[in-house]
């Protein structure tokens, strides 16, 4: 029989896929990531999603799949080369006037100052503009992190706060531009490997939405969370 | 891919653990981290904007502006009302320079290539194993005791404060420019007669302007100042005749157009001056007094540049060129703008030469509204003197086939590196793009390509331009919104201002201002002593202001990094600056072993020291000119050592071989052109600057196709309608284009524009790039279909022998209607 999994079990296994995506997009793969993934733990978990780190990035050594690993991120992802910026204001233009598809749009204002009102900075190392793709998933780990953090704790209406906050956060920024990037990834990518993990990164992003309209946590039995004003009911 | 919401989970479960906040992944970077300290930042809050005063670059005019920072981000451009050129106005380019920092496809992490140059692979590598790489090549060069095999080639240069004392100390004088595919003609015609290059028209005082080859009102050099005040003489009355193959815009609100014959403009500037001499409408006191020659021998040699022969030759009619002389001379102040469309020729320097004749014998130099020196600033240089170095000149030395093109020969640098004359080792571009801005793009891309030719090429651009796709090393440039530097530009004001330019938004991603690259170069390549210690470009200019005279009293960098730009508010404009006397002190030796000599036959005054211990050979020897036993300032020469009166007869060109008084030097490819046979010739629009504009979305949303333009008579013949695509063909290459037919062009010329037809440099360029978008935003983004043609590729690279200037509008060319037809 299945193990049942808590509303905190889900939370916390949530923010780990947004942790592993934003890893992978945040810059070109290094060896610790590289061996990360290929370990057996996450590389089965990875190869049930038909992403099989053997198959995706080859049984070359380190060095070779790392090298190459890197000519194809900067292609995709830095430019010159097919080049699909990751970054929300290249794909979504707000105000008429101000840019479009420009760098450093709306959205990266609204991505600092979100992530500025959880308390985060962008970190000073990070040359990247705040409106990443590697900072809107991370940012999307840690509030799930958070809303497990608050299931465990007892506190069901902080958590049910912190959920809303993920779902504003998709339909608001994260959701709005992934499908557009992904399909371009698609089009631009010669590697399997990042072609994959976008669209890993999308169409888990479009379940996790889904996810967070159902009106219950994932559950079957067990944990009962008790009545929630915010929204919560036991309906088991 | 068969999903599952458990699948997921079980990623995640695995992802949990392994990627936790505070995770077991040792080393791996986060994109956020917590904040310390109590810092609560409002979602509500609305900060006032930062408004930060630069200096603007994309063109050369260098206009004051004001940038305006919200939450770290550059959001819009103004001009600055304190910058005395600019007065606070700006054109469409300036204000979308916006567009330049947030570029979509900007270089913002050094890349280097992998695979074959020009393949189009790239890695990214940091800062440190680039600058690690280039000092090691550059210490080989060095070493190997041929450092001028290091090749530093630049486009737009304001870093000069910068790149002079580096190449200096590096010991390498192979130092490409790129004024010869521009104006340089014009310069060295400007230093063989009165000394400095560039002048200023003082066209806000002037009543009556001839436009000769040049279109003020829609581009030109310091355009902004210059264009505006067209306009305000316009308002008071000024009348104004455009000489122009085409009718552009300034053509059209001129009083008068006249499609020339392109390359005659000098001739007709002849034929003027011949008008004005036999009916005696000239500046006697100036002539006599002032230029080397008499009023008897300038009637005697323009005798021969009958208003007829000018008709003949140029298409203007006698009576009009009669008409326009006479008013020349009679509707003061006068002046004459002249520009590339006349000096992009075969004979371009020498038809500078007979504007320069026309201006001098109407008594237009350096008057109030007529043609003047340029005032410039001068910023005080807090770097050490750098040690006078024996620099050697390797692979772009012109001298040998051009001894006066004194600003090089820049279409022939790669062209000639490409057939060996010149080693090069290292090959370093800088604001330039060959492959786009040269003539014959296809040879230049060649040379680019040919790695024995060019060991190693190291490209400081923000883009991917078209030589950057050719780099083995792309250094990613800060862009000018991003760096400081000291900057002044020709005063429209005739008072000298100088203007700050300083960072509004610090560099995105990893980009580094060029500047200092250079700087932490030197310190690597261990000749940074002419540093001085200082740091950086931005501790660079903080020392020059506050050490800079007259900035310094009113607070120096405090002062101009508030207000942007200084002048001294009390000084009135000095015209006529030639004839200002000089103090008994002047014209004392200055040292010991100095000597004070009047030449008894020129009256130069000059000094002779233990460099030029016994004749008059170098500028830097010049003190004054002796006139009727008074001592003036004179014509102070710049490279080539003039008398320091107006040079209208040129000892300089005689001695070279060319002819010594302004004549008429037929362009040898018109003389044998078969009737089917047209000149091209290329223009600028209003929006658009050169090559590096057309990433700038809000322009090229204005701008983003050309198409030849073609006279409707011509067109008939060959059976063109407006809007066919017809194939334009010269000797290496031809280009297909759709047709404008238009009254607006000279029926023996083409035209087109030379802003389109990328092939690299971003998706707004070229469309190569994805357009991105979501939804309705898609189409938006990039909604042109068309991104025009680049006449560059097949025009041949053709130099004026006298000044070096690519002659751009000379090319011979036919036309015909494609097999397409109509589209």
């Amino acid at each position: 029989m299945e193990r049942v999994v808590s509303p905190g079990e889900v939370a916390g296994q949530r923010g780990g896929v947004y942790g592993i995506l934003a890893q992978v997009f945040l810059k070109e793969m290094d060896r610790a990531l590289l061996r990360t993934l290929r370990a057996p733990e996450l590389a089965s978990a990875l190869a049930e999603l038909g992403l099989d780190p053997v198959d995706t990035l080859g049984q070359a050594p380190e060095a070779q799949v790392l090298e190459a690993l890197a000519v194809d991120y900067a292609g995709l992802f830095l430019g010159p080369g097919p080049h699909v910026p990751p970054y929300e204001s290249v794909f979504v233009g707000p105000d008429a006037g101000d840019g479009q598809g420009s760098l450093c749009g709306e959205p990266a204002v609204r991505m600092r100052r979100l992530a500025e009102e959880e308390g985060l900075e962008i970190s000073p190392e990070l040359t990247a503009i705040p409106d990443h793709l590697a900072v809107e998933l991370e940012y999307m780990q840690r509030l799930a992190s958070a809303e497990a953090e608050q299931w465990l704790a007892g506190d069901h209406a902080a958590a049910a706060a912190i959920r809303e906050k993920q779902r504003v956060f998709l339909d608001e920024h994260l959701g709005r531009w992934l499908p557009a990037f992904v399909s371009r990834v698609a089009e631009a990518s010669r590697s399997s490997f990042y072609r994959k993990m976008a669209e890993l990164a999308g169409e888990f992003t479009a379940e996790d939405r889904r996810l967070l309209d159902d009106r219950r946590p994932e559950r079957t039995t067990g944990s009962d969370p008790g009545p929630d004003p915010d929204g919560w009911p036991n309906q088991c | 891919m068969e999903l599952t919401r458990r699948t997921f989970l079980k990623l995640g479960a695995a992802g949990a653990a392994t990627f936790a906040i505070n995770g077991s992944l040792s080393g791996a970077a986060r994109a956020m981290e917590l904040k310390l300290g109590g810092k609560d930042i409002s979602r509500l809050t609305r900060k006032e904007r930062q408004a930060i005063p630069s200096t603007c670059m994309q063109c050369v005019t260098a206009c004051g502006i004001i940038g305006y920072v919200e939450d770290d981000r550059l959001v819009k451009l103004e001009g600055n009302p304190e910058a005395s050129n600019n007065r606070g106005r700006m054109c469409a380019r300036g204000q979308a320079g916006v567009n330049q920092v947030y570029d979509p496809d900007r270089i913002l992490y050094p890349m280097r290539r992998v695979g074959q140059r020009g393949e189009g692979k790239w890695k990214r590598i940091t800062w440190d194993e680039a600058l690690n790489e280039i000092t090691a090549k550059l210490k080989a060069v060095r070493d190997g005791g041929k450092p001028e095999e290091f090749v530093f080639h630049y486009g737009r240069n304001r870093m000069s404060w910068i790149l002079d004392p580096f190449m200096n100390a590096f010991g390498s004088a192979s130092v490409g420019n790129h004024t010869s595919i521009c104006e340089a003609s014009k310069f060295v015609a400007q230093q063989s007669m009165w000394g400095p290059y560039q002048d200023v028209n003082d066209v806000a005082n002037a009543k009556y302007i001839l436009v000769m080859g040049c279109n003020p009102l829609e581009a030109h050099t310091v355009h902004n100042a210059l264009c505006q005040r067209v306009i305000d003489a316009r308002a008071a009355g000024a009348r104004m005749v455009t000489f122009d193959v085409r009718l552009s815009n300034t053509a059209a609100r001129s009083d008068r157009w006249y499609p020339i014959k392109p390359g005659t403009d000098g001739l007709v500037a002849l034929a003027m001056a011949n008008v004005i001499i036999q009916n005696g409408l000239y500046d006697e006191e100036f002539i006599e007094t002032w230029t080397n020659v008499t009023v008897d021998e300038l009637k005697e040699h323009l005798a021969q540049f009958t208003t007829e022969m000018a008709a003949r030759e140029s298409g203007v009619p006698a009576a009009d060129i009669e008409k326009i002389a006479v008013e020349f001379a009679t509707i003061k102040p006068s002046t004459v703008i002249s520009y590339r469309g006349m000096v992009s020729h075969y004979n371009g320097m020498m038809n500078e030469r007979c504007v320069m004749l026309l201006e001098a014998i109407a008594g237009n130099i350096d008057v109030k509204g007529g043609r003047c020196l340029k005032r410039t600033g001068k910023w005080a240089n807090p770097f050490g003197s750098p040690k006078e170095a024996k620099a050697k000149i390797g692979a772009v030395d012109p001298k040998k086939d051009y001894p006066l093109a004194a600003h090089k020969v820049a279409q022939e640098v790669l062209p000639r590196i490409g057939k060996g004359e010149g080693k090069v080792q290292v090959y370093w571009t800088y604001c330039i793009n060959p492959p786009y801005v040269m003539p014959d793009g296809n040879r230049q891309m060649e040379v680019l390509k040919d790695e024995k030719a060019i060991p190693f090429h190291v490209c400081s651009d923000a883009y991917y331009s078209e030589n950057a796709a050719l780099a083995d090393l792309i250094l990613p440039d800060a862009t000018y919104l991003e760096r400081y530097d000291p900057e002044t530009s020709p005063s429209f004001t005739i008072v000298p201002f100088i203007q700050v330019r300083q960072a509004i938004t610090n560099p995105l991603g990893e980009s580094r201002p060029t500047q200092d690259v250079l700087m932490e170069l030197a310190r690597r390549l261990g000749i940074g002593d002419f540093l001085n210690g200082i740091k950086d470009s931005a501790e660079y200019l903080r020392k020059a202001a506050d050490a800079t005279e007259g900035l310094k009293d009113v607070g120096g960098w405090e002062y101009i990094r508030k207000v942007g730009a200084w002048y001294d508010k009390g000084k009135k404009p000095d015209y006529k600056s030639y004839a200002k006397e000089l103090k008994p002190e002047d014209l004392k030796p200055k040292s010991k072993d100095e000597r004070i000599v009047v030449d008894g036959k020129t009256g130069t005054v000059y000094k002779l020291d233990k460099d030029h211990p016994d004749k008059y050979e170098s500028d830097k020897q010049y003190v004054g000119i002796r006139i009727g036993g008074k001592y003036y300032k004179g014509f102070k020469p710049y490279k080539f050592p003039i008398s320091g009166k107006f040079e209208i007869r040129s000892a300089l060109m005689a001695k070279y071989g060319f002819p010594e008084l302004p004549t008429y030097i037929p362009i040898p490819t018109h003389q044998s052109m078969k009737p089917d046979e047209l000149i091209l010739t290329t223009f600028k629009v209003n929006v658009h600057t050169q090559s590096r504009t057309q990433n700038c979305k809000w322009l090229t949303e204005i701008h983003n196709d050309n198409a030849v333009w073609i006279n409707p008579v011509t067109a008939a013949k060959r059976g063109v309608a407006d809007g066919d695509l017809v194939k334009v063909t010269s000797k290496v290459g031809s280009m297909e284009v759709r047709a404008r037919v238009t009254e607006g062009i000279h029926p023996g010329v083409v035209a087109v524009s030379f802003h389109s037809g990328h092939w690299q440099y971003g998706r707004y360029c070229s469309g190569k790039k994805a357009p991105a978008g979501v939804g309705d935003g898609e189409d938006r983004h990039v909604w042109w279909k068309n991104f025009g043609v680049l006449p560059n590729l097949i025009i041949p690279v053709a130099t004026d022998p006298i000044g070096g200037g690519q002659a751009y509008m000379d090319t011979v060319v036919t036309v015909d209607k494609t097999q397409a037809g109509r589209g």
